[in-house]
């Protein structure tokens, strides 16, 4: 029980108190342990422990985040597992609280597991880390624990003093006093200290419940307390408090059982019989009503005659029968269905509830003690971890062809893209031009032009035709009228250039630049090329990644699959096994009936022979 | 999935609770051990494939990560945040109330992983909830931040400006 319950809140404070939760500057070193705190806060523990793995991959590390990824891997039931890396874990190195938490978390493994050494243990470290307040979580669990180990020590006062700090709707209060007087009652057949139970059994009743769960403790304090009435033959006493507990919840059959043999042990044979046929209609085939049909019988026989009481036992034995052979059909129903997967995971086209197959199957609802073993609830919730987890891994390995896929491509790329450069000498090309514009650039600002000779540098593609139209003129040997006029046309062009010389600077500056520029950035792209063509090696060694994960995860496909065919198995022998408690029950209790019929057949044929 | 074993499982969660103290806990541990590291395996194995994914995804050299994170928070209430690189939008997210209460409990959001181009870029968050007064607020924040050959990490912080008693939006690179 508190295997879960209290755990989770163990964690849930353990996260929200403390430094974990402090606001800062955010940080690299700290944003692997508040990004798996994102993770927590929602419950997504999957999440959270892989965001915890994927920085350890990453290479942070840091104690609070493996606590992180120990505190997901148990939220999750994977106890062994976050109790191997609590172990790794260097203790000292935790913040105060969150060490004191540890213990806490600890103690209630030990707890868990009935180790009351390394329970005491834990119980210590954590007194000398941690004040009790009263009201906090942590110290609610912390004096249930200590409670809980006082009474292991048979320190029954100091045991009840540590639940007296607790408040009294606190269902660990209702566990604790359930538990302290089932220690009592356990030693008051050889001790004095019944009286001691009965009180606290009677405290306990007192208490008021605010949830099932502690209704369900009251109850099952009620009929522990009237069976220590009913040993004490305080008949009177226990009455009451059986006709109290409530007939559609889970201690009502057993109460209204002990409830008939009261009215048997009284004499009153019509009630018990009423009670008797309560239970067979409504609670046939459970646990509680197994003697109801001998003790039906027997009521009749006192009240109605032998005549009634042979009709019900024959009734009774009749519908025994019936279930017997019902029972048979539905356990090789039961162990068909159960062996095939789809069935039990619902993919099939059975539209009804597993439960409530077992439910009519069986007759009754007792299933659910099955279902509240405890290898049954590890062994379910296993299979449905493996199977999803199945599930899951089918698609990891198309992603992971996808994931090849792409770095084929990419590969692909820069060799074809390197393979290019080197061909053409792209690289020395680009260095070469990069020179050039830059020397023109810097020709171009740092030159004085002459008039006389330099001034063609910046004439426009026109201008130059112009003078070359000129001086093709000038070589045709025209008069010096014609000469003349060549040379002032020249003349006015060189002049118009040299006006613009500055704009058409500016010009060129700017056409040079942007070549420039095209030139750098071709430049930085041959250099990524290089820098990529030099990380292939790297690249290969992701398709080696790729490749060792598809095999891992073909591996852990395999292992899961094997796993979940154990899972099933032991569903399938555990169930089997139940439904035998219920077929040796029915024997036995047709065996009982015939007996009874026996008896009062010979009883007829005693006083037969005796009228004879 | 599976209605029939979820069904199972919920039975399972009330029989947990309805079982009181003193149900046989002690079990085997072998086939249950195997079983939490095969699911352990798993998400290690979930994280490996993630790593690589981003590895390859978004190389070192343009890799551009985006947090969010909360400093108290209490005079904007989240809805939603849009963010946009250079221009184009590249993640849209709705927060929920759990994801907004663990932004308040001191979590951060890795909002989105992606490339950017080598030199300058220009990165907007938008911001849309409720401000003070429980009024429709929205406000942008702009970073600009230079992607050269190492991955950048940048964190959106909402936080509250108790002078101003108004809200503000932090982008820096960290």
């Amino acid at each position: 029980m508190y295997g879960q319950i209290g755990f989770m809140w163990v964690l849930c404070v353990m996260f929200a108190q403390g430094a974990w939760a402090a606001q800062a500057q955010l940080t690299r070193e700290s944003l692997p342990m508040k990004h798996a705190l994102y993770q927590h806060w929602q419950s997504e523990y999957e999440a959270a422990y892989r965001v915890a793995e994927y920085y350890q991959l990453r290479g942070f590390y840091s104690s609070e985040l493996r606590l992180a990824q120990a505190s997901a891997s148990l939220e999750l039931g994977y106890l062994a597992h976050g109790r191997e890396l609590i172990n790794d874990l260097d203790v000292g190195s935790l913040l105060p609280e969150n060490q004191s938490r540890l213990h806490l978390y600890l103690a209630r493994d030990a707890y868990r597991r009935r180790d009351w050494t390394l329970l005491d243990e834990h119980l210590e470290a954590l007194t000398s880390l941690t004040l009790l307040t009263p009201l906090s979580f942590d110290s609610r669990y912390h004096y249930f624990l200590l409670a809980e180990s006082a009474r292991q020590h048979g320190r029954h006062v100091e045991a009840e003093d540590m639940l007296g700090q607790l408040e009294k709707d606190d269902s660990y209060l209702f566990y604790g006093r359930f538990n302290l007087a089932t220690s009592l009652v356990a030693e008051s057949k050889v001790a004095e200290s019944r009286p001691e139970a009965k009180r606290l059994l009677l405290s306990l009743i007192d208490l008021p419940t605010r949830d099932l769960e502690q209704l369900m403790l009251t109850e099952r304090a009620r009929v522990a307390l009237a069976d220590l009435y009913l040993e004490d033959g305080a008949l009177d006493a226990a009455r009451p408090l059986l006709s109290k507990v409530s007939a559609s919840h889970q201690y009502g059959p057993p109460a209204l059982a002990r409830l008939a043999r009261l009215d048997m042990q009284a004499e009153r044979y019509e009630n018990a019989a009423a009670i008797w046929n309560h239970l067979l209609q409504v609670y046939p085939w459970h646990r509680a009503a197994t003697a109801a049909s001998s003790g039906l019988g027997y009521a009749m026989l006192q009240s109605r005659g032998e005549e009634a009481a042979y009709g019900s036992y024959l009734t009774a034995l009749t519908k025994i029968e019936a279930q017997q052979a019902r029972l048979v059909t539905f356990r090789q129903q039961l162990l068909q269905n159960l062996r095939d997967p789809n069935w039990m995971l619902g993919r099939g086209d059975s539209e009804r509830s597993l439960l409530t197959w077992l439910a009519e199957g069986l007759g009754h609802n007792d299933w659910t003690t099955w279902l509240a073993d405890e290898s049954v609830r590890q062994s379910a919730r296993h299979w449905q971890s493996l199977d999803t987890a199945y599930t899951q891994l089918q698609s990891r390995q198309q992603d992971l062809a996808i994931l090849l896929t792409v770095d084929a491509e990419q590969q692909r790329r820069i060799k074809s893209a390197r393979s290019t450069v080197y061909k053409d000498d792209l690289d020395q090309v680009t260095v070469a031009l990069i020179h050039n514009i830059e020397m023109k650039l810097s020709d171009l600002r740092s030159r004085r032009y002459e008039i006389t000779s330099d001034l063609e540098t910046f004439a426009t593609d026109e201008e130059q035709a112009l003078f070359d139209t000129l001086e093709q003129l000038r070589a045709s040997k025209l008069g010096q009228a014609e000469t003349e006029r060549i040379d002032r046309l020249v003349g006015l062009i060189r002049f118009q250039i040299y006006d613009a010389i500055p704009v058409r600077k500016q010009q060129q500056a700017a056409q040079l630049e942007a070549r420039l520029s095209d030139a750098r950035k071709a430049e930085q792209r041959i250099a990524r090329i290089n820098t990529a063509a030099l990380r292939l090696p790297q690249a290969d060694s992701v398709s080696g990644r790729i490749h060792l994960l598809a095999a891992d995860a073909e591996s852990l496909s395999r292992r899961t699959d094997l796993a979940l065919g154990l899972a099933r198995d032991t569903l399938v022998a555990s169930m089997s096994e139940f439904v035998g408690r219920d077929e040796a029950l029915l024997a036995a209790q047709a065996n009982g009936l015939q007996y009874d019929i026996t008896r009062l057949l010979d009883q007829q044929y005693v006083v037969a022979e005796a009228v004879r | 999935m599976r209605p029939i074993l979820n069904c199972l499982i919920v039975c399972l969660i009330v029989m947990v609770t309805l079982d009181a103290y003193g149900s046989s806990e002690a079990l085997d541990g072998n086939a249950t051990n195997t079983d939490e590291n095969l699911e352990a395996e798993l998400l290690q194995l979930n994280a490996r494939l993630q790593l690589l994914e981003e590895d390859l995804l978004y190389p070192a050299s343009s890799r551009v990560a985006v947090y969010l994170s909360m400093d108290l928070g209490e005079l904007f209430a989240l809805d939603a945040v849009t963010l946009k690189l250079n221009g184009k939008d590249i993640t849209h997210h709705l927060y929920t109330e759990r994801q907004v209460n663990a932004l308040y409990k001191g979590g951060v959001q890795k909002l989105y992983v992606g490339n950017a181009k080598q030199g300058v870029n220009r990165l907007t968050a938008f911001f849309t909830g409720k401000g003070p007064h429980d009024r429709d607020y929205k406000r942008a924040t702009t970073l600009e931040f230079e992607q050269s050959f190492e991955p950048v990490f940048v964190e959106l912080l909402v936080t509250d400006n108790t002078g101003s008693q108004q809200p503000e939006f932090v982008a820096t690179v960290f």
